[in-house]
């Protein structure tokens, strides 16, 4: 610290940052080729059958089309108010929990039970009452939690979100009590199908299948709508685009219904998928798609799909890969995240934000 | 200046709201503590004052209860505390002590080592608390277990099956449920002898408690001379295990024992159908998994799988009474949230009876009961009926009844075919 | 005019009865027993008076005419009641007739629907109500409308005369800590019966507010001999707390002063430095095991082979409390500096979420790693510290340990705030790249910030490890890291006294909210919310970040200095302008 205020020294002290980032980089290139050594001489002499790391593949992209719904709504709104909207786990376990309730509902009134266009029509309103619920959440969110802390320094919406997670999960456990609510499938979407030695259950497919689709529809909204358009320019600079006419308010309101709803039908197809729906059950899906999004780059629409469907990945194939037991699965995923930001500070695909400042 | 005109307002207003709130004071006091009782009232005063709870007549005996109500299992917390309110029901129906009704003051434990310390210590500032009953998880009642030990407050914990939580140097430590090494074992020996699998993996949930109960199957299975293929851990609140079974599946074992509790176990006896390896494998699971939530979750894929319970003698007509009671209360099958009530319940009468052994009215009318005779006659409970069975305590503050059942799941309940209780 | 008032009084009715609702679904009326009913009134009126009144400047009181006022106040508290009514009339129909509700909602039982009509749950099960019942809903709520415009018209009365207490409340604010601290000490007479079965408890908030109010006090005196003859006054009553105190009291303090620790270290790299660190009960975590392997090496499996295949004996502790100090937090500092490397790179959000996984990957580790940590099952008996061989275990001992500790930390943090390196950290944090180019070596100083925050952090583990004498990895845990920002953010960021504050609040409350046990979190949370909406900047900001928010306020004003930088739309339950 001695010779730092001398401006003569500047011109050393950028060397210096320019040595230490090589030294980092260097390593993270030791870590990586660690990762890779330990991968070829334990992992693949285990000698798993192939069909095994097909079928571990699948689990991974099946885990990373939910992480993938989830993490849009952290890089929607991130992208939008440069805030970590820390309780959106919390806004999908509301919409699985409604969902839950739609298909008791629907069970009562005999529909599940009926013939298959019956059972589809019900799975389409349970999802729509799970994505109702959410975006419920996520509207009042704003409305109570995130407006009327717009333009106050940017650590105070994140512990408002934080306690607006608690809040949510406590609610849910006080309202709803403790047991866990099950989702009964129905005889359609029980089993799945067989190719060779890989078993490939038919919610996994759906729940693929649905991301995909639901992912696209939300890259038409941005990309092709006038709302999306005006989400972008809100995104660019809030003031300019309000100097342009837009709304503000009502973009960003739109953002979180957007956001919500891919996060209630996440909820939805994780329920179904996974069966059961707890008050903490959003918790740690929230995390792993933050994770997920800050991978891909937050703010960065694309990055969020790619960065989730990697994490699935790494998720369900690293422990085996590495010959390591599965507790070790978050160690890994964190490790990944490390490494991939040494060599892009902004996440995979995350230039365009990266430099803006709150 | 403004902020601390907000301040001072808001510090005279909680502090009347809280002096408004609070009850009238109760006249129990400590004989130890400085101003107590007039002496003339004591005259059993003649010998060194000893470690005595003396309650005015009209006042409440009160048991302490550490609960986890929040944290990682809310769910058996819960059961366990309302357990212990039936169990608190009937001693008062019964006429409590000499005319001396109990009352539970339940505290959040949490789970927790942290919260434990913090419930110990409020205990051990409360002169009026006679015993506690908890808590719930081992965690936390190890972290109860020096503060009440040098406190001189004896506990009985219903569900704490950590082999620590009980220990030769520790004369206040006691509790109903089993250790969990007896546990282990059984099962090992059944899956082992009794089903005459080979070759199995083990499963935990990286809790004190699940992950003991794996290591204590996992050893005693590999004595015997099985294989375990792969032992394998999740964490609680993950819903998705499909890559760890899948990886369990690689070395196609011929059961996967899980030790945890019901939300987990569910979702791994229905995970397992759909992975390569394991559509056929056996799958068995401990006591936390021990409920109705677990046929629920788990639906379909529930039967036929295995599930290994601590219980005592048959007490059909004492547990009926007692659910009967709980339902009526709570509106709720005890069942329907964890595994321990029955064990609460019955931590609560070990204590209740020594206090009734115990306790002694004098001249005054109040009840005095030493702490020291009270920590000794915990220790001599014998052949007290509770919901469990027999509870007699052994030397180590083991009172726990019965032994290791195993059931199968049938038709969608928990039919017995080995163990303790069935000849 | 007319019109309008009408429809705001359907929205805050509409909000009320959306409030009662979810107090209902909680089961709150099962609580308070017959009085549900007037209790929730009384509730009502006070969200009323929130809402009618708008905004919290001097304008949107002076805008409401009485009149229109009157008209939304009991317009809103119609609906509210006639709703409540419905509601409340729904659900007993739905249990009269025997249907279990409790599978869908666990809080409606009859006991809760009972208390709310007032009366016995029998009645509720059987059918057996009162055919005007929701008259008297309705009646008490409309009622709660009117109250909450008397408050506002006595509000406004109240305001609209000059106050000229300026030196009465000086002197006031500077003897509350004395007040409250007799106060605590005569609570500690036995013959007390004040408060009953909750003496203790009440005692312990008095003692906090006693803390809390000191350091307002500080505030309040002017600089100089005032100043520093009420500091040292208010050491001394410090000093005594924890002679005073029981054994509850004193572990609660010990607990809340343990976080105050790691607060101030966290405030280094927050507040002062600006960096991000959602991890950093890792080093907390780091301070905690390696002083519990130092001294109970024979509670962790490898450790105690190694030792003794090195010749060493591993029964007892190998060295004391004291020795171990910096061998802990060494260990936690170079922790600090191998987490600081690969994020150097990393800004904001991205720096938020590396931590948060380095916190959890320290946490894993301790979970699994059973060889060395004894994994979920922890490390038991850890020693507590010992002096002269008298030993320090006691609550009362480690409170004084933690009030020493978090003394040393706070007075070392004071001095980094007005050092070169304290300068280069707020050069940083406003602007890294021109900082760097008036010459901060970036890499250094991040570093120190990491390493610093992380020395402490280790310091208050290791008296978190002999405060337990067991630790867990259940104890080190996302939610360590989640509490200490938010109490760093609370208190106000990069202020001292603000990190004690914020402990207090965060740490203590819930300890004194223990006889509400099953809705402390939910208050918690729902107290989180509403703090960072009403006061952003903290309970107690630095006199910089005071001073930041002042300018972005506008003009220098009295009540700019209260309102922070809130956008002009700030009406939570008003909406518009009238």
């Amino acid at each position: 610290m001695t010779s730092t205020i001398r401006s003569s020294t500047s011109y050393r002290v950028r060397r210096q940052a320019a040595t230490t980032r090589w030294v980092v980089r260097g390593l993270g290139l030791i870590g990586l080729a660690l990762l890779v050594w330990r991968v070829v001489t334990v992992g693949l002499a285990e000698s798993y059958p192939l069909s095994f790391w097909i079928s571990q593949a699948l689990n991974g992209l099946v885990l990373g089309g939910v992480y993938a719904l989830v993490a849009l709504g952290y890089t929607l709104v991130y992208g939008i108010l440069l805030m970590i909207n820390f309780a959106h786990g919390e806004v999908m376990m509301i919409g699985a929990f409604t969902g839950v309730f739609a298909l008791q509902f629907f069970t009562a009134l005999g529909w599940m039970s009926g013939p298959t266009t019956m059972v589809v029509l019900a799975l389409l309103l349970i999802a729509a009452a799970g994505m109702l619920g959410s975006i419920v959440t996520g509207v009042t969110l704003e409305r109570v939690a995130y407006r009327p802390l717009r333009g106050a320094p940017r650590l105070v919406p994140l512990i408002s979100a934080i306690g607006a997670s608690l809040f949510l999960q406590y609610s849910v456990l006080l309202v709803f009590g403790v047991s866990p609510r099950t989702y009964t499938r129905p005889p359609l979407l029980e089993g799945g199908f067989r190719v060779g030695d890989v078993f490939v259950p038919y919610t996994g497919v759906i729940i693929f299948v649905l991301s995909l689709l639901l992912m696209l529809a939300l890259y038409l909204i941005v990309q092709r709508t006038k709302l999306g358009k005006a989400m972008r320019a809100v995104a660019e600079d809030k003031g300019t685009a309000a100097l342009m006419g837009i709304d503000v308010d009502r973009v960003i309101v739109f953002t979180f219904i957007l956001s919500a709803a891919l996060a209630g039908a996440a909820g939805v197809m994780l329920g179904f998928h996974n069966t059961v729906v707890k008050f903490n059950s959003g918790f740690v899906p929230g995390l792993k798609a933050f994770t997920a999004a800050v991978l891909g780059g937050i703010g960065n629409i694309p990055g969020a799909m790619v960065g989730a469907l990697l994490l699935g990945l790494i998720e369900a194939i690293g422990p085996s890969a590495l010959g390591i037991p599965t507790e070790y699965k978050d160690i890994i995923a964190f490790s990944v995240l490390v490494i991939v930001l040494i060599f892009r500070p902004s996440g995979l695909l995350g230039e365009v934000v990266s430099e803006k400042k709150a | 200046m403004r902020n601390s005109r907000h301040f001072v307002l808001l510090v005279v207003l909680l502090l009347g709201l809280l002096a408004g709130c609070t009850a009238p004071a109760p006249a129990t006091t400590e004989q130890q503590a400085p101003a107590a009782a007039p002496a003339a009232a004591q005259p059993a005063a003649a010998q060194p004052a000893g470690n005595q709870v003396v309650i005015a007549p009209g006042q409440p005996i009160r048991i302490g209860g550490s609960f986890a109500l929040t944290g990682p299992i809310p769910d058996p917390g819960k059961d366990i505390r309302q357990a212990a309110e039936i169990a608190i029901d009937e001693l008062n129906a019964a006429g409590g002590v000499e005319g001396f009704l109990f009352e539970l003051v339940a505290e959040d434990g949490a789970c927790s080592g942290d919260q434990g310390t913090v419930v110990g210590n409020k205990f051990a500032a409360d002169p009026t608390i006679v015993a506690v009953t908890g808590g719930t998880c081992s965690g936390e009642t190890i972290g109860l277990k020096p503060i009440l030990l040098k406190a001189r407050i004896p506990f009985v914990s219903p569900s704490a099956t950590n082999p620590d939580v009980v220990s030769a140097d520790c004369d206040v430590c006691n509790r109903v449920a089993l250790s969990d090494a007896l546990q282990g074992e059984v099962d090992a020996d059944f899956v082992f002898n009794t089903l005459g699998l080979k070759k199995v993996a083990a499963m935990h949930d990286n809790s004190d408690y699940g992950k003991g109960l794996a290591e204590i199957f996992q050893n005693a299975f590999t004595k015997l001379g099985g294989e375990v293929s792969s032992f394998e851990g999740v964490q609680v609140g993950d819903t998705d295990f499909r890559a760890a079974l899948a990886k369990i599946g690689a070395n196609q074992p011929e059961l996967v024992y899980f030790g945890g509790y019901s939300t987990e176990a569910a979702l791994i006896a229905q995970q397992m159908r759909e992975s390569a390896g394991l559509e056929n494998a056996k799958f068995m699971s401990v006591d936390g998994a021990y409920t109705q939530q677990y046929l629920q979750a788990a639906g379909a894929a529930a039967e036929g799988t295995y599930m290994s319970f601590v219980a005592g003698d048959a007490q059909a007509e004492k547990l009926a009474a007692f659910t009967e009671a709980y339902v009526a209360k709570f509106g709720v099958e005890p069942s329907q949230l964890g595994p321990f009530h029955g064990q609460s319940h019955d931590s609560v009468i070990v204590i209740a009876d020594a206090i009734k052994r115990t306790a002694q009215v004098d001249s005054a009318g109040n009840l005095v009961i030493d702490r020291e005779a009270l920590i000794k006659a915990i220790r001599a409970t014998a052949g007290l009926e509770g919901i469990t069975g027999t509870l007699t305590c052994d030397a180590m503050g083991e009172c726990g009844a019965g032994g290791v059942q195993i059931f199968i799941v049938e038709n969608g309940e928990f039919k017995q075919i080995a163990g303790f209780g069935l000849e | 005019m007319r019109l309008r008032s009408f429809q705001r009084g359907l929205r805050i009715g509409a909000i009320a009865f959306a409030i009662l609702t979810y107090l209902i679904l909680i089961g709150l009326p099962t609580r308070l027993g017959v009085v549900a009913m007037p209790v929730l009134a009384l509730l009502t009126a006070l969200i009323f008076w929130v809402a009618l009144r708008g905004g919290k400047s001097k304008q949107a009181l002076a805008y409401r005419a009485p009149a229109p006022l009157l008209l939304t106040g009991a317009t809103a508290g119609l609906v509210a009641g006639l709703l409540t009514a419905a509601l409340i009339a729904g659900f007993a129909r739905l249990l009269a007739a025997g249907v279990n509700v409790q599978p869908y909602l666990d809080k409606i039982v009859p006991m809760n629907i009972a208390a709310l009509y007032g009366v016995m749950p029998g009645a509720v099960v059987t059918g057996d109500l009162p055919a005007w019942s929701w008259l008297w809903q309705a009646i008490l709520l409309t009622l709660a409308g009117i109250v909450g415009v008397l408050l506002v018209l006595s509000e406004r009365a109240l305001r609209q005369r000059t106050w000229s207490t300026g030196g009465t409340l000086r002197w006031l604010t500077i003897l509350l800590p004395f007040i409250l601290l007799t106060f605590v000490i005569w609570l500690g007479n036995p013959d007390v019966t004040l408060g009953g079965n909750n003496r203790g408890t009440l005692r312990l908030l008095a003692a906090m507010a006693a803390i809390g109010s000191a350091l307002f006090a500080l505030r309040a005196a002017r600089p100089g001999r005032e100043q520093r003859v009420l500091a040292l006054l208010l050491l001394l009553g410090l000093a005594y707390l924890p002679f005073t105190l029981d054994q509850f009291q004193n572990s609660v303090m010990g607990i809340v002063f343990i976080f105050v620790m790691m607060g101030l270290g966290l405030n280094i790299v927050v507040g002062f430095a600006g960096l991000l660190d959602l991890g950093y009960v890792a080093f907390f975590a780091i301070g905690a095991y390696v002083y519990a392997f130092l001294s109970a090496p024979f509670a962790s499996p490898a450790f105690s082979a190694l030792l003794t295949s090195l010749g060493i004996p591993a029964d007892g502790p190998l060295i004391s409390f004291w020795a171990a100090i910096p061998i802990t937090m060494l260990t936690a500092g170079l922790g600090g500096v191998l987490l600081g490397i690969p994020v150097l790179r990393l800004r904001g959000d991205y720096l938020a979420i590396v931590t948060l996984g380095f916190g959890e990957i320290i946490r894993l580790f301790m979970l699994n790693m059973s060889d060395l940590t004894n994994g979920p099952r922890g490390l038991l008996n850890v020693a507590p510290p010992y002096l002269f061989g008298y030993s320090l275990g006691n609550p009362r001992d480690i409170f004084i340990l933690a009030l020493l500790g978090a003394g040393v930390i706070a007075f070392a943090a004071y001095r980094l705030d007005g050092s070169r390196l304290g300068r280069a950290w707020i050069a940083m944090r406003e602007d890294e790249d021109v900082a760097q180019a008036t010459g901060v070596n970036l890499v250094q100083t991040k570093l120190l910030a990491f390493a610093i925050g992380a020395l402490f952090a280790g310091l208050a583990g290791q008296l978190y490890a002999a405060r337990q004498t067991n630790i867990f990895p259940d104890n080190f845990t996302l939610f360590v890291s989640v509490d200490t920002l938010s109490l760093v953010i609370v208190g106000g960021m990069g202020s001292i006294p603000g990190v004690v504050l914020g402990a207090l609040a965060l740490k203590g409350l819930p300890e004194v909210l223990r006889g509400i046990d099953e809705y402390r979190i939910v208050t918690f949370a729902a107290l989180l919310v509403v703090m960072m909406i009403v006061r952003p900047e903290g309970i107690l900001p630095s006199t910089r970040r005071r001073r930041e928010l002042h300018d972005i306020g506008g003009p220098a004003s009295e009540s700019a200095a209260l309102e922070p930088a809130l956008p002009s739309d700030y009406r939570t339950l008003d909406g518009g302008k009238p």
